[in-house]
């Protein structure tokens, strides 16, 4: 008898629901195993209430990912949600591969409310010119690492978000660790950092020293925004840091500052975890340095988008929606320690609600942003800057690696017809 | 004796040459397959070469004609006065006008529009610059030169000597046989983080070991230090690819008919005779062999220079595939990016050809 009830229930499924629930497909990376789970848990929740659109995810190495969109692209083969790196959008959004999720000027149907967008921090919103194409629930942040057990011996001022540490303040800084003569290294900017990383931690440098990629009126030139005083300023600076000892290039160990030879280190907030792991109340984050213009991090994590060649996008809106609500931030922030994009998700978080353990961290992320040029040359942007800042590190003198980088952008530039 | 050591490994088997309809037909899917991921993609490159197509764009792409191949390989001399007197380097003039930067100069006279300079020198009180339109790309050319001129003999006369060496029996040889294996089966990618360790300034390995044997040593950032960046590389990569020549010639020398080396010793010959008339007439072809595709193999440098140096310091070790994949994908100008392939294609052929045509004329 139940044989025959539960033979009935499978045949039923099979025949009736397949037609009724063709999935929505989707694209992400693969990340961290414990932050994968959490975004299942989410996916899952969601599929039980959207049995007529469920979510199907398609896991893609980090490092292939740029790869894949592409080779989608060229094929026509992108599902309907895609996950994007922030700087991408810009890219992707010119070459026609996603559809405005909200849009002044474009006759597309609006995606996603107004209300969502509203809330959501410059760092989880994605625009190019006019429109707004991904929505990102979380992002991380920009901050130096230390140990409080070093700042009690150190008779200097500990920065705050509002009062960060000016560079002659931070140059000081080192100068009496260096004199303290208790670690091994003294600095490490993660130098060798490759892919994203070099546009992404020193853009806020750049921009903090009244420098910047590229100038964000038309997003056509760059000489004198790249090469201009302020920029040679800052490279000067980092190769003065590497010439007097006080940072390195290369270091010849791991986990430096887990085991208490570097004394402090600039870096993203993913290694938080790590180290609370391994020294607990001991670190200490500070905000970043103010090279003349404020302090800065660098904005944008990975967003959601919905693709040009999805054909049921009201179903992938909702989905993007249900990711988008304050809920749902709140709860991937619980779970995974990432920064929520909305002041009232974070508010429902632990910690980075105000009086929360990292709340100065949201405050940066929500207040001292800056976002990569929205512009689709800003892959070839990323490139080039990330040669020439590895040409200063190797000693070419600034002026001139600036110069060439300079030359380069504004040829990628010509070369696209001005990506018009 | 009659039969000379390249006969011996001659097989005749002609059971196919008598059958051509099925020989045919039982080539055509390794032939289809071939077209397919081979040819197809061949042309599809030349054909781009030819056109502004970017990876991702909106825009249709057209036809440049030649384009992308002068700019890759356009050149111009600029000569510039000394100024005798002050600082000389600090002014530039030309045609009337004086500049503070070269890079002023040539941005402001269109006739060098897009130039910038490849190298410079001093003659006669001028200044001699060579620009080019991309200089990257020419120092990238001369950089993978070199190191195919370094790697080659340096992999070949160690694949040889190893061969030479661990040639025979033994559970020892076999062993050291397979040590030295080790390597070619063992990722590319592996190999560099571990050497990058070994090459490290401050605590590597190899400059642990030279500060201990040389006393006044001073450490050499081996990856960072424009003079030994490409040395470093060189060294690492015929270690790693070492392993396979070894292997072919140690095949090849088993192919040498024991007999010939008996009579020699009869006659007296010594080790060296034995080897500069028996040893390598006998390993000729496999050394032809050898050369030629070591030589290829080197041509295609990248993973090395992608993992441990990104291209620099200053350059000194941007390769050509290295280049082509930073244009043509990183930067997404896959027009650009296949005419750096293609013209690296003619190159690599005429090159293997004349390569060729030298080794096997010294016929005796």
């Amino acid at each position: 008898m139940n044989h025959t009830v539960t033979g009935l229930l499978i045949f039923v499924c099979a025949v009736v629901l397949p037609a009724a629930a063709k999935p929505v497909k989707m694209w992400r990376t693969l990340t961290a195993p414990d932050e994968m789970k959490v975004f299942e848990q989410q996916v899952k929740r969601y599929n039980q209430t959207h049995t007529d659109a469920k979510i199907q995810i398609e896991y893609i190495p980090h490092g292939n990912y740029r790869d894949s969109v592409i080779g989608g692209a060229l094929a026509k083969d992108l599902p309907c949600v895609l996950a994007v790196d922030q700087p991408d959008v810009a890219n992707y959004a010119w070459s026609g591969l996603l559809r405005p999720l909200d849009s002044q000027t474009s006759t597309d149907t609006r995606l996603i409310k107004k209300e969502t967008i509203a809330r959501i921090n410059p760092s989880g919103i994605g625009r190019y010119q006019s429109a707004i194409y991904s929505l990102g629930p979380f992002d991380i942040a920009l901050a130096l690492f230390t140990r409080k057990s070093l700042f009690e011996q150190l008779d200097v001022r500990v920065p705050t978000v509002e009062q960060p540490w000016s560079v002659s303040e931070f140059n000081q800084v080192l100068l009496k660790i260096k004199q303290l003569d208790q670690y091994k290294y003294i600095f490490d900017m993660n130098i060798l950092g490759v892919g994203e990383w070099p546009a992404y931690a020193y853009l806020p440098m750049l921009y903090s020293s009244g420098a910047d990629l590229i100038e964000r009126t038309d997003y056509s030139k760059a000489e004198g925004i790249l090469n201009g005083r302020a920029a040679i300023r800052w490279g000067e600076w980092v190769q003065r840091l590497i010439n007097q000892g006080l940072t390195s290039v290369q270091f010849g160990e791991h986990a430096l500052f887990e085991r208490g030879l570097l004394a402090l280190e600039y870096n993203g907030s993913w290694v938080i975890e790590r180290y609370k792991k391994a020294m607990g109340d001991d670190l200490l984050i500070l905000p970043t340095i103010d090279f003349g213009q404020g302090a800065y991090i660098g904005g944008g994590s990975w967003h959601y988008a919905i693709t040009r060649q999805c054909d049921r996008p009201a179903e992938a809106a909702r989905f993007v929606e249900f990711i988008m609500s304050d809920t749902e931030i709140a709860y991937f922030s619980e779970h995974t320690g990432f920064i929520p994009t909305s002041q009232t998700a974070a508010q429902k978080t632990t910690l980075y609600q105000p009086g929360g353990e990292l709340y100065r961290l949201y405050q940066m992320s929500a207040e001292h942003v800056v976002m990569r040029p929205a512009t689709p040359a800003y892959p070839a942007i990323s490139n080039i800057f990330s040669q020439a800042f590895r040409r200063i590190a190797d000693g070419v003198e600034v002026e001139q690696a600036l110069d060439r980088a300079v030359d380069d952008i504004e040829q990628n530039i010509r070369d696209n017809r001005g990506y018009r | 004796m009659r039969n000379h050591p390249a006969s011996n490994h001659e097989f005749t088997y002609t059971g196919l040459k008598n059958d051509k309809g099925k020989a045919r037909l039982l080539a055509l899917p390794a032939i289809g397959l071939l077209f397919v991921f081979l040819v197809l993609p061949f042309l599809v490159a030349v054909t781009t070469s030819f056109t502004d197509k970017r990876l991702l764009s909106p825009n249709q792409a057209e036809f440049v004609g030649i384009e992308n191949y002068a700019r890759l390989l356009s050149t111009k001399v600029l000569s510039v006065p000394l100024e005798a007197k002050g600082r000389p380097e600090l002014d530039f003039s030309y045609k009337g006008q004086t500049y503070s930067k070269l890079r002023d100069l040539l941005r402001d006279n269109p006739e060098f529009n897009g130039y910038s300079v490849l190298y410079q020198f001093d003659i006669y009180n001028n200044k001699r610059y060579i620009l080019a339109k991309d200089p990257l790309f020419i120092k990238s050319l001369f950089n993978t030169f070199k190191f195919v001129f370094m790697v080659v003999p340096i992999q070949i006369l160690l694949a040889l000597t190893l061969a030479l060496v661990l040639n025979g029996e033994g559970k020892l040889r076999l062993t050291y046989k397979l040590l030295f294996f080790a390597p070619v089966v063992t990722s590319m990618v592996v190999v560099c983080v571990v050497w990058s360790m070994l090459y490290q300034q401050q605590g590597g390995l190899l400059n642990t070991a030279l500060g201990n044997l040389l006393s006044d040593y001073q450490a050499i950032d081996w990856l960072r230090d424009p003079e030994w960046a490409m040395f470093s590389i060189v060294i690492l990569s015929a270690w790693q690819g070492l392993g396979i020549q070894m292997l072919i010639l140690l095949s090849g020398l088993k192919s040498i008919p024991q007999n010939l080396y008996e009579a020699a010793q009869l006659d007296g010959a010594n080790c060296w005779s034995q080897f500069r008339y028996i040893t390598l007439p006998g390993l000729k072809n496999t050394l032809i062999v050898v050369i030629l595709s070591t030589t290829i193999f080197a041509f295609a440098l990248f993973v090395q220079v992608d993992v441990m140096t990104q291209g620099g310091p200053q350059d000194t070790t941007s390769t050509v595939l290295f280049y082509a994949i930073e244009k043509g994908f990183r930067q997404q100008q896959i027009a650009y990016g296949a005419a750096v392939c293609i013209f690296y294609f003619a190159l690599i052929v005429s090159f293997t050809l004349l390569q060729k045509r030298l080794i096997s004329h010294d016929k005796h």
